[in-house]
C-alpha cells in the first residue's frame, strides 16, 4: 500500500439475493484492490505476526524460570522476520534482531537469566540473525551450531521513570512480525544447505536492499515457562494475527519502523461475533490489530485447592499499549499513555473490575470492592500483567511467576476463603476512551443468517488483550524409590474472552 | 447462525480432543475436565464420552449448569479394566451420578463408562476401550423460568436436582453459547500433566433441542444445528451453505494439514506425540456407507489392516528445515500406506534408530505404522500430517447459495465452495525427563510434561 494505511478504505455493498449461478454482487472501492488484506486472528494458529503473551526469567530462592520459545515457518518461502522483546512495565523494547528463516525452517531459543541481573537469549539455531549473536565464553572457537547469545538491554528505558535496572528485563512479551519473504539472491543465502546450515548469512547482514516479496504468513508457535527446580513448565500457543500486510516492509535491525503499526499493515479487520461477520475499516493498521484483540472481558480458572497446595496466577498483556508510547496522549482505547507504578497510583491506569464465581456459581467481586459502598475500581498499569489470584486469610500471596511488576492496583486478586476454585472475570471499565473505538462508514456487517449486508460503522468495546492462566498442584506424597520426589505439575491455558461489538 | 471456531475460546459445543485412563507399568493417565458457563443463563448440556477407536458412546449424560456456574470431573481407571467419571461437582445431571459400592471411604458420585454401544461392532468389546477417547459437549437448551429456578444454585450453592430431573415440561430457550472448557491429562507417578484448553464451536443454533439424556438426538447432526458455517482462510470469508447441520460442523474443522512440534532429545530423555481427532467421524447416514469427506464408514484395526481408514502423509522436519515425507526412511515397510484409522489418533514420534513407547500410554494408537519414524539425526523439528493422497483426494462442497467475502474489496461472490481435507483437531504432547534433580539432597523426579495445540492449514476453493 504505497501510499500509507491512513488511506480510507471505503466499501460500497448493494446486496441483492443471493443468485443460483455464482455472481459477483458487489464491487465497489476506493482502495487499491491488490494491496490490501484484513487483520484476523487465526484459530488455526498460523499466521504473519505472533504474539507470545508472556516470557519470564525471574527468580526466588526456591528457583528460577527459563522461558522456551519455538517459532515454525510452515511455508516453502524463506522469511524475514523482526522477532522484538518488550519490558513487561510499558513494553519498552529490551531486544530486538532481524531473523531469516529457511523454507519449512523451525527456530528455537532459551531465555535465561543474566549474570548481571538481566535477561539473555541463547540459542543453537544456525538460521541467521542480524546481529550476529554473541559467542558465549564457553565456546571459544567459532563452530557451526554453538550456542549463541543476546544480551537484553535498558537502554530504551532508562528514563520513563518505571525503573532503569536490568531488572526489568526479567519479564514481559514477545511479538514477531513478518516484513518480508525473501527471493532472488537473500532466498538462496537465507536457505539451509543439506548440512543444514544457511549458504550465506553475512550477505543477508546489513543488506539493506535485500531481493523481498510481500508477507505470506504461516507462522506458528510456543512458549514453555518453566522452573526446573520446582519441576513445572507452563506450555500455551503463540496468537496468530493472519493476513496483516500484503506489502513487504523489511528494515534493517537498526530501524524501529517494522511494528504493529506500520504503513503497509492493512487497516481493515475482520471479526465474526454475535452472528455477524464485522468487516471494520480503519483509519489506521495499528487500530485494526486492536480491533482484532479487542475483547470486553478475561475470563479465566483458578484453582487454590489446600490439598493440592494449588496456586493460580492470570497474565493479561496489551500487546498494542506500548504504540502509545511516542505521543503524550492517550491512544484510544487505552485511557492514558503507558505508565506503571508498584499500585499504579499517580498515572493514568486502565481501570477494571474483577469478578469471581465458585465452581458453583457464587459471585463476588474480588478485593471486598463489591457491596453498597462505591469504591474506586481496581486498575492494571502494565503492558504485561502478572496476577497471583489468592484468598484474602493470605497477607500476601505469592506470585507462581514470581513477577516482579506484577500491574494490579492491589498486586492480587484476593477472593473470600471459601474461593477455592472457580473462575474470574476482568471487565474494563467504561470510562473516558473506555467508550471504545468506532470504525469508518464505510465498514461493512454481514449477517450469517441471512447474508444481508449492511454498511455503517462499528464500535468496539473493551481493550485489545491476550493472555492465559497458570495454575499448580503439588503433590507432596509421591514416591521414587524409597525416597519421596517431587510431584509438582503446572498447568496453562489460554483465557477465553467476550467480544462487544455494534453497529450504531 | 453460521457455525464457526471461536478464537476466543467460548461457543456452543465444545470438543476435548482427548481423554486417557490408560496405564503402564510406570504410570497412569487421569484426565481432568472443566466446563465454564460465562453467561447469566442456566443451561442444559449433553456431554457425552466417545471411545477412541470408532468414536461410541461410552457415557453420556445431560448436565444442567446454573448461571455462571463451572462443572469439573476427572476420568480414572477402575479396576476390571474399565473407567469411570467422577465429580465432586453438585450441578444437576440426569442422570445422575451415583455413590460406589460401600465401603470406599468418602467417595465422589461416580458414573462408570460402559461397552453397551460397542459391544458388537468387532473392534473390541472389552472396558479397556473405554480409557481412552475424546469428548464432545453440546448446549441443547438455555434455561428459563421454573426449570432455570431448579438449576439455580442456591444460597448455600445446592441447585433442586430432583424437581428438574423431574420437570415434566421443561421451560426452555434457544442455545446461547459462552461456553469453555479445558482439559489437563495428568499422570501423577511420572510427574507429567498436559494441558489444552477445548476448541468451542461457535453459533451452532438457534433453537433448543433438549432431550432426556435416554434419547441420542442431541448431536451435530440434529436438524436444530444450522446448515451455515464461516471460515476465514486467505483473503476470503467463506459463508457456506450445507444440505445439513452435520455439514457445516464438518467444514468449520476441514483442514488440508495439521502440524505440530516434536522433540526426541536424548540429554532431555524427550518423547512426543501428535493427537489427531476427528470429531465429526462418528456421524454416519449409513453404518455400512461412508460419509464424504471421509474416505469409508468408521472402523479400526491396531496397525489399520483391512480398515478403510483415511489416506494421509506425514512429513518431519528438524528445526534447520530438512526433511520431507517420513515412510519411516530408516525402516520402510513395502506396501504399506498411511493411514489413520481411529477417531482419536495417537501417533507417537521416534527416531528411526530407536523404539518408542507413547508418552500417552495409548493402546488404540491409530496410525496405520503405528509411530512416525524421523530420520535418526533429527532430534527435535516439526511434523506435517497432510490428508488426501493423489488418487483420494477428500473434499466436500458447499450449496450454490454460498457467498464468499473478498475481505481486500469487500466483493461478495455467490457460489458452491470446495473444501479440501478431513474435519480434525489436535494437539501434540511432548517431555522433559531432567534425571539429575536434587530435591533436598535427594534425587528428586524432575520430569515436564507440555502440550500444544496444533496449527492447520485450510484449503478452499470457489466460486
Amino acid at each position: 500500500m504505497g501510499t500509507g494505511a491512513a488511506r480510507a478504505i471505503g466499501y460500497s455493498v448493494t446486496m441483492k439475493a443471493a443468485r443460483k449461478r455464482a455472481l459477483v454482487i458487489a464491487l465497489a472501492t476506493a482502495m487499491d484492490a491488490t494491496t490490501a488484506t484484513a487483520v484476523r486472528l487465526d484459530p488455526d494458529g498460523r499466521g504473519e505476526a505472533l504474539l507470545y503473551p508472556y516470557f519470564t526469567v525471574q527468580s526466588d530462592s526456591g528457583g528460577a524460570f527459563n522461558t522456551y520459545l519455538s517459532l515454525v515457518n510452515h511455508t516453502g518461502d524463506a522469511k524475514a522476520l523482526r522477532v522484538r522483546f518488550r519490558e513487561s512495565r510499558l513494553g519498552q523494547e529490551v531486544a530486538s534482531l532481524n531473523l531469516y528463516l529457511s523454507p519449512n525452517d523451525m527456530w528455537t531459543a532459551a531465555l535465561v537469566p543474566h549474570a548481571e541481573g538481566g535477561a539473555s537469549l541463547v540459542t543453537s539455531d544456525v538460521s541467521c540473525t542480524d546481529p550476529i549473536l554473541e559467542r558465549l565464553s564457553d565456546f571459544p572457537a567459532q563452530i557451526p551450531g554453538e550456542p549463541r547469545a543476546l544480551t537484553f538491554s535498558n537502554r530504551h528505558y532508562t528514563a520513563d521513570g518505571a525503573g532503569a535496572g536490568l531488572d526489568r528485563t526479567r519479564e514481559g512479551y514477545v511479538e514477531v512480525l513478518e516484513m518480508a519473504t525473501l527471493t532472488g539472491s537473500s532466498l538462496v543465502a537465507a536457505t539451509h544447505n543439506s548440512p543444514g546450515f544457511p549458504s550465506n548469512c553475512s550477505f543477508l547482514r546489513g543488506n539493506t536492499s535485500p531481493n523481498v516479496a510481500p508477507p505470506s504468513g504461516g507462522l506458528s508457535g510456543t512458549l514453555t515457562l518453566i522452573d526446573v527446580t520446582r519441576g513445572m513448565d507452563f506450555t500455551l500457543k503463540a496468537e496468530a494475527l493472519a493476513d496483516l500486510a500484503q506489502s513487504p516492509y523489511f528494515r534493517l535491525p537498526s530501524d524501529p519502523y517494522p511494528n504493529l503499526d506500520v504503513a503497509e499493515i492493512a487497516p481493515v479487520s475482520v471479526v465474526s461475533y454475535g452472528g455477524s461477520t464485522w468487516l471494520s475499516v480503519w483509519p489506521a493498521g495499528s487500530t485494526a490489530v486492536d480491533a482484532a484483540l479487542m475483547r470486553s472481558s478475561f475470563d479465566a480458572e483458578f484453582v487454590l485447592d489446600t490439598g493440592t497446595r494449588s496456586r493460580s496466577d492470570l497474565v493479561l498483556s496489551f500487546p498494542t499499549r506500548h504504540l502509545g508510547l511516542q505521543v503524550p496522549i492517550a491512544r484510544p482505547p487505552f485511557s492514558g499513555p503507558p505508565a506503571w507504578s508498584g499500585s499504579c497510583a499517580g498515572i493514568f491506569p486502565e481501570y477494571v473490575t474483577v469478578t469471581a464465581y465458585t465452581r458453583g456459581g457464587l459471585e463476588t467481586v474480588a478485593n471486598g470492592r463489591g457491596g453498597f459502598v462505591p469504591i474506586a475500581p481496581l486498575a492494571v498499569c502494565a503492558s504485561s500483567n502478572s496476577i497471583p489470584v489468592g484468598a484474602d486469610s493470605r497477607t500476601t500471596t505469592p506470585s507462581l511467576l514470581r513477577s516482579g511488576t506484577a500491574g494490579l492496583s492491589e498486586r492480587e486478586v484476593r477472593l473470600p476463603t471459601t474461593f477455592t476454585s472457580g473462575w474470574v472475570r476482568i471487565t474494563p471499565v467504561v470510562f473516558g476512551n473506555r467508550e471504545g473505538i468506532t470504525s469508518l462508514p464505510s465498514s461493512i456487517r454481514i449477517l450469517d443468517a441471512t447474508g444481508e449486508v449492511r454498511t455503517g460503522p462499528h464500535n468496539y468495546r473493551g481493550l485489545p488483550m491476550i493472555g492465559f492462566t497458570v495454575r499448580s498442584f503439588e503433590n507432596g506424597t509421591l514416591m521414587c524409590g524409597s525416597g519421596s520426589c517431587q510431584g509438582n505439575y503446572g498447568g496453562a491455558f489460554t483465557a477465553t474472552y467476550r467480544r462487544e461489538i455494534t453497529a450504531p | 447462525m453460521a457455525a464457526r471456531l471461536d478464537p476466543d475460546g467460548r461457543g456452543q459445543a465444545l470438543i476435548f480432543p482427548y481423554y486417557s485412563a490408560q496405564t503402564g507399568p510406570d504410570g497412569t493417565m487421569n484426565t481432568y475436565l472443566s466446563i465454564v458457563n460465562g453467561t447469566s443463563q442456566g443451561k442444559a448440556l449433553r456431554v457425552r464420552f466417545r471411545e477412541s477407536r470408532v468414536g461410541q458412546e461410552v457415557g453420556w449424560f445431560n448436565l444442567y449448569l446454573s448461571p455462571n456456574d463451572m462443572w469439573t470431573a476427572a476420568v480414572v481407571p477402575v479396576a476390571g479394566g474399565g473407567t469411570t467419571v467422577f465429580t465432586s461437582d453438585v450441578s444437576c445431571t440426569d442422570p445422575s451420578f451415583t455413590l460406589p459400592a460401600a465401603g470406599d471411604v468418602a467417595p465422589p458420585p461416580q458414573r462408570p463408562l460402559r461397552s453397551d454401544f460397542y459391544s458388537s461392532d468387532g473392534m473390541g468389546s472389552g472396558l479397556d476401550r473405554t480409557r481412552e477417547g475424546y469428548v464432545e459437549v453440546i448446549e441443547m437448551a438455555t434455561l428459563a423460568a421454573t426449570t432455570l429456578a431448579y438449576a439455580t444454585h442456591d444460597s448455600a450453592g445446592l441447585p433442586n436436582c430432583g424437581r428438574l430431573r423431574n420437570d415434566p415440561e421443561p421451560r426452555l430457550g434457544a442455545p446461547t453459547g459462552g461456553l469453555s472448557g479445558t482439559l489437563t491429562l495428568i499422570d501423577v507417578n511420572r510427574g507429567f500433566d498436559f494441558t489444552l484448553r477445548a476448541e468451542a464451536i461457535a453459533e451452532l443454533s438457534t433453537r433448543p433441542f433438549f432431550r432426556l439424556p435416554g434419547d441420542p438426538y442431541p448431536g451435530f447432526d440434529a436438524a436444530e444445528v444450522d446448515p451455515w458455517s464461516v471460515v476465514a482462510s486467505g483473503p476470503y470469508v467463506y459463508r457456506s451453505a450445507w444440505s445439513s447441520g452435520a455439514e457445516a460442523v464438518d467444514a468449520v474443522f476441514m483442514r488440508r494439514r495439521a502440524e505440530a512440534e516434536y522433540v526426541l532429545e536424548r540429554g532431555t530423555r524427550s518423547r512426543s506425540a501428535f493427537v489427531i481427532t476427528f470429531p465429526t467421524r462418528h456421524l454416519r447416514l449409513r453404518p455400512d456407507m461412508p460419509r464424504a469427506p471421509f474416505n469409508g464408514p468408521p472402523t479400526w484395526s491396531i496397525d489399520c489392516a483391512g480398515s478403510a481408514g483415511e489416506p494421509i502423509r506425514f512429513s518431519a522436519y528438524n528445526r534447520e528445515s530438512a526433511g520431507g515425507e517420513t515412510e519411516d526412511p530408516d525402516f520402510p515397510v513395502p506396501g504399506t500406506q498411511w493411514r489413520l484409522c481411529a477417531n482419536a489418533n495417537v501417533v507417537p514420534v521416534a527416531r528411526g534408530d530407536a523404539a518408542t513407547s507413547s508418552v500417552l500410554l495409548s493402546r488404540s494408537l491409530g496410525y496405520s505404522y503405528g509411530e512416525v519414524g524421523v530420520r535418526s539425526i533429527f532430534d527435535s523439528g516439526w511434523l506435517q500430517l497432510a490428508t488426501g493422497l493423489s488418487a483420494t483426494d477428500t473434499s466436500v462442497s458447499s450449496l450454490p447459495s454460498s457467498t464468499r467475502v473478498d475481505t481486500r474489496t469487500g466483493a461478495i461472490v455467490a457460489g458452491a465452495h470446495r473444501f479440501r481435507g478431513l474435519p480434525m483437531t489436535g494437539f501434540s504432547v511432548r517431555t522433559f525427563e531432567n534425571g539429575t534433580l536434587s530435591c533436598g539432597g535427594n534425587t528428586c523426579q524432575g520430569n515436564y510434561g507440555g502440550s500444544f495445540a496444533a496449527s492447520y492449514t485450510r484449503d478452499i476453493t470457489g466460486p
